[in-house]
């Protein structure tokens, strides 16, 4: 359902993972893992961090990736225990697109700032559902359906690319929105691990912290 | 003060700004206007014997409006309209229309089909065109529809109508719409059978001016609640009694004042 106002995502949901979200904040600093994807020859890509938090019952992650795009693409996740999400898709600091389930195969609620609407995932391949999808994004963010296209050609180019982690869902939904046919040869890329640190991994682990904890 | 004077007109303004986007039903619909059809109907069971108490009175009214020249009368807009009485005394107006439409600008959204009771309405509006469905068509391409309501809108593919998705969505809009007592009349008539239709006949046009095409908007805002086809046992029978005058129904279905007949012929306008 389409809504003029603010946000309209399910108030349980929200008031669950609020509570939940409040008491994970109060614990440990979050841990922060980071990865370098690189092409063929060695060359950077783009640099991902990936920090999490948990704290009775649930767990918040945020991933960064800087360097695929002008702006950092921002992927968080709010899941209490194996039911209730929350999704958020963004580029930088601007408005997110996010993605609200009550449970696993459940209604979920798709808000931009603008605007919100409620699909069934067994309908993701549906125009109905294709064409609230993209709307929703481009209110959200005229860049965000370029961003995961650029994505998604980055996770076609690397080995086991086709398997998603939960945190690019809304990935998922988007490329699904936007029906692109596979890339006949996507470019090579590869993670490689990025251990030596530095000024550029600090403030990229400072980055993923900071969206984590929002 | 002055700031909060500030804040308020612009709240005001930015209010008057959502409202103006909306757009009007009956703008579509201007012009001369003609009474092109007018019968009125009992609906009971099919094995209801004559004498018993109908479920619900439907009248059924067609406007057609001077939209284009003489020459073009058969495109000429009109309001296909089932106007029901329940026996609660309750009214409603079911509407399938075909609204002025610019050639030029198909994928502006136009008129299909309206349900208003005497507190509320919920409006089905259409845009695109049917023939935007190619290899490299995006996924808001094509004939497609926006229920517009006090509930809620959703914008979807008719061809979708059965879906999860769409039928969970419009299951709540129209909850939010119509009042328990409203969706009890109206649910009444989805067990209207459809198998037997009538048709102004005609023009082209006119023959495709159909007695169940109002009933459309009611088994898209109700969806989930149709019954399957063996269970839709009512049945229109002429009315015996006096149609009335139309007039009591002008400010629920938004009738001219003046509905003349339909003429043979429109003398052409030599000032226009």
């Amino acid at each position: 359902m389409k809504t003029g106002g603010p946000l309209f995502l399910s108030k349980k949901i929200f008031f669950l993972l609020f509570l939940f979200s409040s008491a994970a904040r109060a614990e440990e600093p979050p841990k922060v893992t980071l990865e370098r994807i690189v092409d063929g020859r060695g060359n950077r890509v783009c640099d991902v961090a990936k920090a999490e938090l948990k704290a009775e019952g649930v767990r918040r992650t945020a991933w960064v990736v800087r360097g695929l795009l002008r702006s950092d693409l921002v992927l968080t996740l709010e899941a209490v225990g194996g039911q209730a999400s929350l999704h958020g898709i963004a580029l930088g600091g601007r408005p997110p697109l996010r993605f609200a389930s009550p449970s696993p195969g459940g209604r979920v609620t798709a808000a931009s700032p603008a605007s919100s609407f409620k699909y069934f995932d067994v309908d993701l391949s549906r125009k109905t559902v294709r064409c609230n999808l993209t709307r929703l994004a481009e209110e959200a963010d005229p860049d965000l359906l370029t961003a995961v296209s650029e994505y998604g050609l980055l996770k076609q180019g690397l080995e086991n690319g086709s398997s998603y982690a939960p945190e690019e869902s809304p990935v998922v939904a988007l490329l699904a929105a936007r029906k692109q046919p596979p890339h006949p040869s996507p470019p090579y890329r590869r993670r490689v691990p990025w251990t030596e640190g530095g000024p550029d991994a600090d403030e990229l682990a400072a980055a993923a912290r900071a969206a984590v904890s929002r | 003060m002055r700031v909060r004077g500030l804040v308020l007109a612009l709240c005001l303004a930015s209010a008057a700004g959502a409202r103006a986007q909306e757009p009007d039903w009956f703008d579509a619909f201007r012009d001369r206007a003609f009474l092109q059809g007018d019968a009125s109907f009992i609906a009971r069971e099919k094995t209801a014997p004559p004498e018993s108490s109908p479920l619900f009175r439907a009248r059924w009214v067609v406007v057609r409006y001077r939209g284009f020249s003489e020459k073009e009368r058969e495109f000429w807009p009109y309001r296909n309209l089932l106007l029901v009485t329940m026996p609660s005394g309750s009214r409603y107006v079911l509407e399938s229309s075909y609204g002025f439409r610019d050639e030029k600008h198909l994928d502006e959204e136009r008129p299909f089909d309206r349900l208003a009771s005497e507190r509320t309405a919920l409006e089905i509006w259409m845009s695109g065109t049917a023939g935007e469905t190619g290899a490299d068509a995006g996924p808001c391409e094509g004939s497609r529809v926006r229920v517009r309501a006090p509930g809620g809108s959703l914008d979807f593919f008719l061809t979708e109508l059965s879906s999860r998705t769409v039928r969970a969505t419009l299951a709540e809009i129209t909850a939010a719409t119509f009042d328990e007592g409203e969706r009890r009349d109206l649910v009444v008539l989805l067990r209207m059978s459809i198998e037997s239709n009538r048709s102004l006949g005609g023009d082209v046009m006119t023959s495709n001016v159909q007695l169940r095409q109002p009933l459309l908007a009611i088994f898209v805002a109700f969806r989930d609640e149709a019954p399957p086809v063996e269970k839709r046992t009512l049945a229109f029978a002429p009315d015996p009694a006096p149609p009335g005058d139309l007039a009591a129904w002008r400010g629920l279905a938004h009738l001219p004042l003046d509905l003349p007949l339909f003429p043979a012929t429109v003398p052409e306008n030599p000032i226009r």
